[in-house]
């Protein structure tokens, strides 16, 4: 009789707890699997050459420049063209941002409130360049469905942000692949529930050695005709690079 | 009618001691409600003029998505020929134009966000008599190399005349922008929003940082008569290419009209109120004297004064207490308002404050616009009508015989 009353109970609790344990299974996997393309994306260092093209309805502008980063803390950018940009550096160090112009020789640092500024007149903000919020650390993870994107099976990920993060976005959704795990899409949503802007990652080539969507491109929803490509010509991961690296000093001798 | 109105004046003096009660009611009731109107009219004329002055301008001629988008790929081109055609217009007082885009000032490691705006040094003074606010060094000359910030960017950035402030952010079509200049002057507006963020720059100057050779973003007109807003908005619209527009303050600023019309729609009501006393004080005296006059109004009746006469007499004398009270009061409040209109009462401790965050001066002001006093008299004439409908009824109603007994 006691034998039976405890394997009941245990089969009582067992049920109570399953459905929570695939949950918390499932969040496990979402927090994995963003990770995962995230490390791949940025890697421990890294350094390249990039290219970025800035579409407006009546114009095109196009910004080449090399980077060097460290973790999430350290980024260094260089613009090598055009002619008239050549020359200048932006720095993030911890939670600071530099910009240097060679053309007047100073320093500028951006300050907070710029944070939400267009950088270089693209549909990147300052933010996006200093990583302050990460959607590693800063968003509950949530597996939605399995969706076909550009030919790849797509875990459809919800990320919200955790109740202490101060982040910009109220939502993201993420598209990252089964396989080989490459950001494919990602949609930002503000605190009303309307997109504010798309990214999408296309272009999958070899880099270094992996294989990542190689073109980045961020349209705002509410602006038609523009849209910012962002292009890795060249990228090397995992480099030896110290954080020494990524100082001031440095910045003024950069080419 | 003469004897008529003679008979009314006559009978208004039987009794001093009431008429000039009432008359007196009157007559403080029109000074307080046109003193309240004349400060929040003068308040509001204060609040209209000093935004118009350093915001906006009565209108704005702009690119016709510059006001949605504010960038320097909205702009429009400066073009003499149009401004002089612009001028023209009678009603047109002056105008300036303007290239005004944001960019990043800082001294070594202090940063903040300033409001880089070109003008024309000469027609800039006309519009915003901005030399009586220069406070330190002196203020810009055409084509001048320097620039003149704000008081509060100086503090803040740690600036003084002859020490060098850079600047930089993104000229037209996202080129950078950067470049150093000496300050020549530091202005201290009314506004601190200004201070905190106004660089002023020669137009030529600014178009050179923003690489916006000819570009301006707006040209502000003055004008000489704020009645004649739409007027003059209409005939400028006229003479501008198809791209561009004009805005008036009021739509460029509508937190500040709904602000005013909201505050005045308050004072309505604090009017309405004061009023409907006064109304009700003199419809009191007026009772009184129909009633202490019964038997004398019958006994006119009785032999043989028509009634329709006898309501006119007492319309009449309703009539004089209100204008005596009206006349007196707006005679009354020429020589308080006349004082404040040209001594505003200066505002201290956190109103002060809160004022002068609006970019307002903390001082009140009156207004001595005529509107002010002749809508006193004919609020207090449409009183009077009111109140004679009381003594009007009572008289056609009366009847002889009860009134001789009475």
């Amino acid at each position: 009789m006691k034998t039976a009353y405890l394997s009941l109970s245990f089969l009582l609790v067992m049920q109570l707890l399953l459905p929570a344990n695939h949950a918390v299974a499932q969040e496990a996997d979402a927090e994995a699997i963003v990770k995962k393309a995230d490390e791949k994306f940025r890697g421990e260092s890294s350094k390249g050459l990039m290219r970025m093209s800035i579409v407006r309805p009546k114009w095109e502008r196009t910004i080449e420049m090399k980077s060097w980063s460290l973790g999430t803390e350290y980024f260094m950018l260089y613009i090598t063209a055009p002619a008239k940009e050549q020359g200048q550096a932006f720095l993030k160090r911890e939670n600071e941002m530099w910009q240097w112009l060679p053309s007047i020789e100073r320093m500028v640092k951006l300050p907070p409130s710029m944070m939400m500024q267009s950088w270089m007149g693209s549909d990147f903000t300052n933010d996006d360049l200093m990583q302050e919020s990460s959607i590693v650390r800063d968003y509950e993870k949530e597996l939605l469905s399995t969706e076909s994107l550009q030919g790849y099976e797509c875990h459809k990920i919800k990320l919200t942000p955790k109740p202490e993060a101060v982040v910009v976005w109220d939502k993201i959704l993420l598209w990252i692949s089964k396989d080989d795990y490459y950001q494919l899409k990602a949609e930002y949503y503000d605190e009303f529930g309307d997109l504010v802007q798309t990214m999408t990652g296309s272009n999958i080539k070899t880099l270094y050695d992996r294989k990542l969507p190689a073109t980045l491109t961020i349209e705002p929803a509410d602006k038609s005709g523009h849209k910012t490509i962002l292009e890795y010509v060249e990228m090397d991961f995992d480099i030896d690079i110290q954080p020494s690296f990524f100082s001031q000093q440095r910045m003024k001798r950069l080419h | 009618m003469k004897t008529i109105i003679i008979i009314a004046w006559r009978n208004l003096w039987r009794n001093k001691r009431r008429t000039l009660i009432t008359a007196a009611s009157v007559f403080f009731g029109v000074i307080f409600s046109t003193v309240m109107s004349s400060m929040q009219e003068g308040s509001y004329d204060s609040n209209v003029k000093n935004s118009v002055r350093f915001y906006t301008g009565y209108l704005q001629i702009q690119h016709q998505d510059y006001w949605e988008e504010k960038t320097l790929e909205n702009h429009i081109t400066y073009d003499e020929a149009l401004f002089q055609r612009i001028q023209q217009n009678a009603m047109v007082k002056n105008i300036t134009p303007r290239l005004e885009y944001f960019a990043l000032a800082s001294r070594g490691s202090a940063t903040k966000v300033a409001q880089v705006t070109g003008i024309n040094p000469d027609m800039e003074k006309e519009v915003t008599n901005i030399t009586s606010n220069i406070d330190q060094g002196r203020y810009l000359e055409k084509g001048d190399a320097g620039v003149v910030i704000g008081s509060l960017l100086a503090e803040n950035l740690e600036l003084g005349v002859g020490d060098t402030i850079t600047l930089t952010g993104q000229g037209y079509r996202y080129a950078t922008a950067a470049g150093l200049f000496p300050v020549k002057g530091i202005v201290d507006f009314p506004s601190q929003e200004l201070n905190k963020t106004m660089v002023y720059m020669a137009l030529e100057t600014c178009q050179q940082f923003y690489n916006a050779p000819d570009m301006l973003t707006s040209v502000s007109v003055m004008i000489t008569d704020n009645d004649k807003l739409a007027e003059v908005q209409n005939q400028i619209g006229s003479l501008l290419p198809e791209d561009y527009t004009t805005m008036n303050w009021k739509e460029m600023m509508p937190a500040l009209v709904q602000q005013i019309e909201s505050d005045r729609a308050g004072g309505y009501i604090f009017m309405a109120i004061l009023y409907m006393i006064i109304l009700f004080g003199i419809l009191g005296t007026i009772m009184m004297m129909i009633a202490e006059r019964r038997r004398e109004l019958g006994v006119m009746m009785a032999v043989g004064m028509k009634r329709l006469k006898l309501a006119t007499v007492i319309v009449i004398e309703t009539f004089f207490i209100g204008v005596l009270g009206a006349v007196t009061g707006i005679l009354g409040s020429i020589p308080i308002v006349g004082y404040y209109v040209n001594n505003p009462i200066p505002l201290e401790g956190q109103t002060a404050e809160v004022m002068e965050s609006y970019g307002w001066e903390p001082f009140m002001f009156f207004s001595s616009e005529p509107r002010i006093f002749y809508l006193q008299a004919i609020i207090v004439f449409i009183l009077t009508v009111v109140v004679a409908i009381y003594p009007v009824t009572k008289i056609f109603t009366m009847k002889e015989i009860n009134a001789l007994r009475a």
